[in-house]
C-alpha cells in the first residue's frame, strides 16, 4: 500500500516538475561517463581512448533516458501527451491529408450515428416517466399467433386494476384527437388527446408543473364538471404560460363539451404513446370517461371490445415475472367470466424496441444498419490506404525514430495516436451529423418524430469511430515499424500480393458502385423531364378539367338534382362535349373496386383502381378502344368499361365485351375493353375499372383545352345552376408536375447516395495511386534523372491502378445497363440505355478520377532526382 | 551476460537483486555499481547503462534504495544510492526465495533415473 503511494506521489512529482528529474537524470550520466573514462584512464588508457571507449560503452544517452524515464505510469501519461501534440502538428501540417480523412471517416461515422440515434430514440429510449424499469406493459397474446400482442379490452384492465397485488398501480389509455375552442367557442387548435384512467401521472411519476393530475372522481360517466390535463407545451404556446390556468374552462370536440382544466404535466413530457410523440405530443389529457364525447368518431362502447393501452408500476421488491404469473392467472380467470379465448399475458418494459410490432421496425434498421456499416467499412478502408501511403511517406521519420532509440511499441502508439486525434473529430462531425441528417431525412419523409442525439448516441459515435481507427490504422503502423524496413532505410517496401489484389477488388467494387448509382440518378433525373414530354396514352396536355364540390349540408336529393342540372345544362350548351368523371386522370387517388368474374368466388376479387369515366370523357381524352365502346349513359344498364390489363386478369386472352363481372360484389356487364394507357400514374399501367359516374358531392368535368374561353363560359354556366357549387379548374398536365415534384425526392437521394459513393471511391483511387507514388519514389526519381519525361512517369504511375479502375468501369457499366431496366417504370418510356444520362453520370466520374490522379501524379513528378540519387 | 537492448522481465527481477545485494555492503554511485557487480561476479554480469538506470530509478522510486549527491574520490559530483531499511528487508525476502528456488532447480537438474 506505502509503495503504491509512493508510485503515485513520485510519478506526480515527474509530471509537475519533468525538467528538474530529467537534469539530474543527464547530470547523472555524466558522472557515470566520467567514472568510466578515469577508471580507464587509471588502468592505463590515454584519456582519448578512455573517452571514447567509455562511450562506445555507454551507447546511446538518448536511449539510456528513454529506458529510464520510461520507468513509472507517470511515463504513459506524458508519453501519451507528448504524442497527441506531435500528432496536432503532424496533421495540421499535412492539412489535406488530414481533412480528407476526418470528412470521409466523418461522414461514414455520421450515417451510422443518424441511423443509430433514429433507432434509439423510437426503439431504445425507455419511457419518460419516474423509474422506467419498474413500469411495465402487459400485452395478451391471441390464440393461434404466436408473435401476435395485442391491447388488452377495457374490463380486463378494470378486472386486473381491482385484483392485482404485485402491481402497486395501473393505468389505461386511450389515443385521440379533437378540436380545441376557448370557453367563448372561439377555434385554437386541433389536438392530441389521451383518454386516460385515474391516477395515470401518479402511477408513472410524472409531476404536475401546475394544479393537479386526473383522480377516480374525475374519470366517472356523467361526471358533472369534465376536467382535463394540458401538456407544459400547450400551456406554453397557446396560454402564454398563464400562471391561473387552473380552473379555466376550455371546450374540445364536435360537441364543444366545456372541461376544466385541472393541472398542467411538467415541462418536458410528451405523453407515453409512440406514435404520438411528434415534438408537440399529447395536448391534452382527459378523463378516458368522457374521451367518446370529445372524440371522432367514437368508438368501441362495449368494454370487452374495447381495446386500451394498459401499463402498471411494480409493488416494491416485486420482479416483473413475479407480476406476470399472478396477471396471468388473473387473465385466465378474466376471460373465462367473459368467455373470451387467449393465450396469456406478456409483460414487456417500457422501450419500444420489446413491445410488439417493432419487430418488423427492427429487421429495417438492422438492414440499413448493415448497408450503412459497409459503407463505414470501404471508408475505413480508403483512409487506410491513405494511411499506408503516409506511413510510406514517413519511413524515413519513422526508421529514425526506431535508430535512435525509440520502442517499436512506442512508434505504433504514436502513430495509433495520430490516428485516434483523426477519428475523435470524425466522431464529433458524425455526432454533428446525426443532429441535422436525421431531421432532414424524417421531414422529407414526412414523419414527424423528434430526434435528439444523447449521451449514449455521442458515446455510440466515439465507439465507432475508436473501432475504425483500429480498422484503418493499426495494420500500417505494424507494417511501417517492422524491423526489417526500419533497419533497411532504403528498401522498396510493399505489401504482399494477396493484400494488393484484395485492395484491387476492393477498389474496384467501388468504382462499379459509384458508377452504377451517378447512371441511376442520371437516368432517374432524365426520366422526370422525359415525363413532360412522354406519351401517356390519352390527351394530357390538351384536356383541361373542373373540380365540381357541393357542401354536405342538406338532404342528399339537393345534390342528386343539382348533379343532373349540371349534366343537362352542358348537353344543351355549346361547350359540349364534356366528359364527367368520379376522378380526373393522373390521380393516384386509392379509390378502388375489387372485381371478379361473376363464375368466380371471393378471393379471386382483383384490386383495381375505379375510375368512373362517362362517354364523352373517353372521346375528350383520346382514349381508343380495342373492343366494344363505352358504357351506357344510364347508371341502372349497369355496365362498365375496362382497360386491357383488367380484361387480361380477367379473362386471359378470350373477348371480355358482355362478360358479366362483379365489382365490390355488384353485377356489371361490361361494354367495352379500353386501350391500355398511363391514367393514373405516368409510367405505370394499372387494371382500370370505368363505369358511368354517379351523383357525388365531389366530380369532375373533363373539356378540351384549346377553346380559350371555355373556362369562363363554364363558370358563368354553373353559377347559374347553383350558387353553392364551387369550381377548381386546372390543366390535367398540372398532376404531372405533382408526379414529378413527388419523384424529385427519390431522384435526389439517388444523386446524393451516388455522390457519396463517389467520394468514396475518389478517395479510395487517390489512397492507392499516392501509395504507388510513394512506393515507387525512388524508381521515380532514378528514371527522372536518367532523362525519363514527366509523361512516361505519369503513365508508368496509372499502370497502378489501371486495372482496378478499368474493370470497376466495365463492371459498373454491366451493371448499369442492367439497372437501367430494373428503373424503367420510373422512367416514363426514356430508354434505359439514355446516352444524356450516362453522359450526366459520367463528368463527375471523370472529375473525380482527375483529382484522384492528378493530384499524387504531380507529387511523382516532384520528386527530386537528386535527392533520391544522394540517397541511394 | 550479453548486453541487451531491453532488460528482460527475468533479469529485472534478478538484476534489483543483484544491486540491492551490492549496495547492502557499502553505498556506491551509478558506475561504481556496474563495476562492483562485473568484479564479483567475475566478469559474468557485464550491466550497461541502459539496464542499470531503470533498475536505480525503480528502487529508488520504491523506497528501497536512497540516492545523495556526493563527491567522488576524484572530487567529482555523483550520486551515491544506499540501502533503505525496506531495501534490507526486501534483499532478505529475495535472497531466501532466490535459495529455496536455486536448490529446488539444483536437485531437479542433479536428478538421476535411480533416485526415483
Amino acid at each position: 500500500m506505502k509503495v503504491v503511494l509512493r508510485r503515485v506521489v513520485a510519478g506526480l512529482k515527474a509530471l509537475v516538475a519533468p525538467s528538474r528529474l530529467n537534469s539530474e537524470l543527464d547530470e547523472e550520466l555524466q558522472a557515470y561517463l566520467d567514472a568510466s573514462i578515469e577508471a580507464k584512464v587509471a588502468g592505463g588508457m590515454s584519456r582519448d581512448r578512455a573517452t571514447r571507449r567509455a562511450r562506445a560503452e555507454l551507447g546511446s544517452t538518448a536511449a539510456v533516458k528513454e529506458y529510464t524515464r520510461s520507468i513509472g505510469w507517470e511515463a504513459s501519461v506524458g508519453a501519451l501527451w507528448q504524442d497527441a501534440r506531435y500528432a496536432l502538428r503532424g496533421l495540421r501540417k499535412h492539412r489535406g491529408f488530414s481533412a480528407t480523412v476526418i470528412v470521409t471517416l466523418g461522414l461514414g461515422i455520421g450515417l451510422n450515428v443518424s441511423l443509430f440515434s433514429i433507432f434509439n430514440t423510437l426503439a431504445l429510449r425507455p419511457w419518460d416517466v419516474r423509474d422506467p424499469g419498474t413500469v411495465v406493459v402487459p400485452f395478451a397474446r391471441p390464440v393461434g399467433n404466436r408473435t401476435a400482442r395485442n391491447a388488452l379490452p377495457l374490463a380486463e384492465f378494470q378486472y386486473l386494476k381491482e385484483q392485482s397485488r404485485t402491481l402497486a398501480g395501473l393505468i389505461a389509455w386511450e389515443p385521440g384527437a379533437a378540436r380545441l375552442y376557448g370557453e367563448n367557442g372561439s377555434e385554437l387548435t386541433h389536438v392530441q388527446l389521451l383518454g386516460v384512467s385515474a391516477g395515470f401521472f401518479d402511477v408513472l411519476g410524472v409531476d404536475m408543473a401546475q394544479g393537479r393530475g386526473i383522480l377516480a372522481s374525475d374519470d366517472q360517466r356523467g361526471a358533472p364538471n369534465p376536467v382535463a390535463v394540458i401538456s407544459h407545451g400547450l400551456w406554453r404556446n397557446l396560454f402564454a404560460g398563464d400562471a391561473s390556468i387552473v380552473g379555466r374552462i376550455i371546450r374540445i370536440g364536435v360537441a364543444r363539451t366545456a372541461v376544466t382544466i385541472v393541472g398542467v404535466s411538467r415541462r418536458g413530457f410528451a405523453g407515453i404513446v409512440p406514435e404520438a410523440d411528434d415534438g408537440a405530443g399529447i395536448a391534452v389529457y382527459v378523463p378516458q370517461s368522457l374521451i367518446d364525447q370529445v372524440d371522432s368518431p367514437p368508438g368501441e362502447q362495449d368494454s370487452v371490445k374495447r381495446l386500451v393501452g394498459v401499463a402498471g408500476r411494480l409493488a416494491p421488491g416485486i420482479s416483473r415475472q413475479a407480476s406476470e404469473t399472478e396477471l396471468n392467472v388473473l387473465d385466465r380467470q378474466f376471460r373465462t367470466s367473459v368467455s373470451l379465448d387467449g393465450n396469456g399475458l406478456v409483460l414487456t418494459g417500457t422501450r419500444a424496441i420489446g413491445q410488439p410490432g417493432e419487430i418488423d421496425g427492427t429487421a429495417i434498421f438492422a438492414g440499413f444498419g448493415a448497408a450503412l456499416l459497409l459503407v463505414l467499412l470501404l471508408a475505413c478502408a480508403n483512409v487506410g490506404n491513405l494511411q499506408l501511403a503516409r506511413t510510406l511517406a514517413r519511413r524515413r521519420e519513422i526508421a529514425v525514430r526506431l535508430s535512435l532509440g525509440a520502442s517499436r511499441g512506442r512508434v505504433i502508439r504514436q502513430l495509433l495516436t495520430e490516428a485516434v486525434c483523426l477519428s475523435l473529430a470524425a466522431s464529433m462531425i458524425g455526432f454533428g451529423l446525426a443532429w441535422i441528417l436525421p431531421r432532414l431525412i424524417l421531414s422529407l419523409l414526412d414523419e414527424e418524430i423528434n430526434v435528439s442525439p444523447d449521451a449514449t448516441v455521442l458515446t455510440f459515435a466515439v465507439v465507432l469511430g475508436l473501432t475504425s481507427t483500429m480498422l484503418f490504422a493499426l495494420a500500417p503502423a505494424v507494417q511501417a515499424t517492422r524491423a526489417r524496413q526500419a533497419l533497411i532505410l532504403h528498401s522498396r517496401s510493399g505489401i504482399d500480393r494477396h493484400g494488393r489484389r484484395l485492395r484491387s477488388l476492393l477498389l474496384a467494387s467501388q468504382v462499379a458502385l459509384s458508377m452504377t448509382l451517378l447512371i441511376g440518378a442520371g437516368l432517374l433525373t432524365r426520366g422526370l423531364a422525359h415525363v413532360r414530354s412522354a406519351d401517356l396514352g390519352f390527351d394530357a396536355h390538351g384536356t383541361t378539367y373542373a373540380q365540381l364540390t357541393l357542401p354536405l349540408e342538406g338532404p342528399r336529393s339537393e345534390r342528386v338534382a343539382v348533379f343532373h342540372r349540371v349534366d343537362a345544362a352542358l348537353r344543351g350548351s355549346d361547350l359540349w362535349p364534356v366528359g364527367q368523371a368520379g376522378l380526373p386522370p393522373l390521380s393516384e387517388s386509392p379509390f378502388i373496386a375489387r372485381v371478379r368474374r361473376s363464375d368466380e368466388t371471393e378471393e379471386w376479387n382483383r384490386l383495381t383502381f375505379a375510375r368512373p369515366l362517362s362517354a364523352a370523357s373517353f372521346e375528350i381524352l383520346g382514349l381508343s378502344f380495342v373492343a366494344g365502346g363505352p358504357a351506357s349513359e344510364n347508371p341502372d344498364a349497369k355496365q362498365a368499361v375496362i382497360n386491357q390489363t383488367l380484361a387480361g386478369m380477367l379473362f386471359g386472352a378470350e373477348a371480355a365485351v358482355g362478360r358479366s363481372v362483379l365489382a365490390d360484389e355488384e353485377p356489371y356487364t361490361v361494354s367495352g375493353v379500353v386501350r391500355d394507357s398511363y391514367f393514373t400514374t405516368p409510367g405505370e399501367v394499372a387494371p382500370l375499372f370505368h363505369r358511368a359516374p354517379t351523383p357525388s358531392s365531389t366530380w369532375f368535368l373533363l373539356f378540351k383545352s384549346h377553346r380559350p374561353d371555355t373556362a369562363r363560359q363554364l363558370r358563368t354556366l354553373l353559377a347559374g345552376i347553383d350558387s353553392r357549387l364551387q369550381v377548381r379548374i386546372a390543366p390535367v398536365a398540372a398532376n404531372i408536375e405533382a408526379v414529378i415534384e413527388e419523384r424529385r425526392t427519390a431522384a435526389s437521394l439517388a444523386w446524393a447516395i451516388g455522390a457519396l459513393g463517389l467520394a468514396l471511391a475518389t478517395i479510395g483511387v487517390f489512397g492507392v495511386f499516392a501509395y504507388g507514388v510513394e512506393e515507387r519514389r525512388r524508381e521515380i526519381g532514378i528514371r527522372l534523372a536518367l532523362g525519363a519525361r514527366s509523361h512516361d512517369i505519369v503513365r508508368t504511375m496509372f499502370a497502378v491502378t489501371r486495372w482496378s479502375v478499368g474493370g470497376g468501369l466495365a463492371a459498373g457499366l454491366l451493371l448499369s445497363v442492367s439497372g437501367g431496366f430494373v428503373l424503367r417504370s420510373y422512367l416514363f418510356g426514356l430508354t434505359p440505355l439514355d446516352p444524356a444520362a450516362y453522359l450526366m453520370a459520367s463528368l463527375p466520374l471523370c472529375l473525380a478520377g482527375a483529382l484522384a490522379t492528378i493530384v499524387p501524379a504531380r507529387r511523382a513528378l516532384r520528386v527530386d532526382p537528386a535527392v533520391t540519387l544522394k540517397c541511394e | 551476460m550479453r548486453p541487451t537492448d531491453r532488460p528482460s522481465a527475468l533479469v529485472q527481477g534478478t538484476l534489483d537483486m543483484l544491486i540491492l545485494k551490492t549496495l547492502d555492503l557499502q553505498p556506491l554511485h551509478g558506475y561504481g555499481i556496474g563495476v562492483r557487480l562485473d568484479q564479483i561476479s567475475r566478469g559474468v554480469f557485464q550491466v550497461n547503462a541502459g539496464s542499470l538506470f531503470p533498475a536505480l530509478r525503480r528502487l529508488e522510486r520504491d523506497g528501497l534504495i536512497e540516492g545523495k549527491w556526493r563527491a567522488t574520490a576524484n572530487n567529482r559530483r555523483a550520486k551515491w544510492y544506499a540501502l533503505t531499511a525496506a531495501g534490507r528487508r526486501r534483499l532478505k525476502a529475495h535472497t531466501r526465495e532466490w535459495e529455496t528456488q536455486t536448490s529446488a532447480i539444483a536437485l531437479i537438474l542433479r536428478a538421476k533415473a535411480g533416485d526415483l
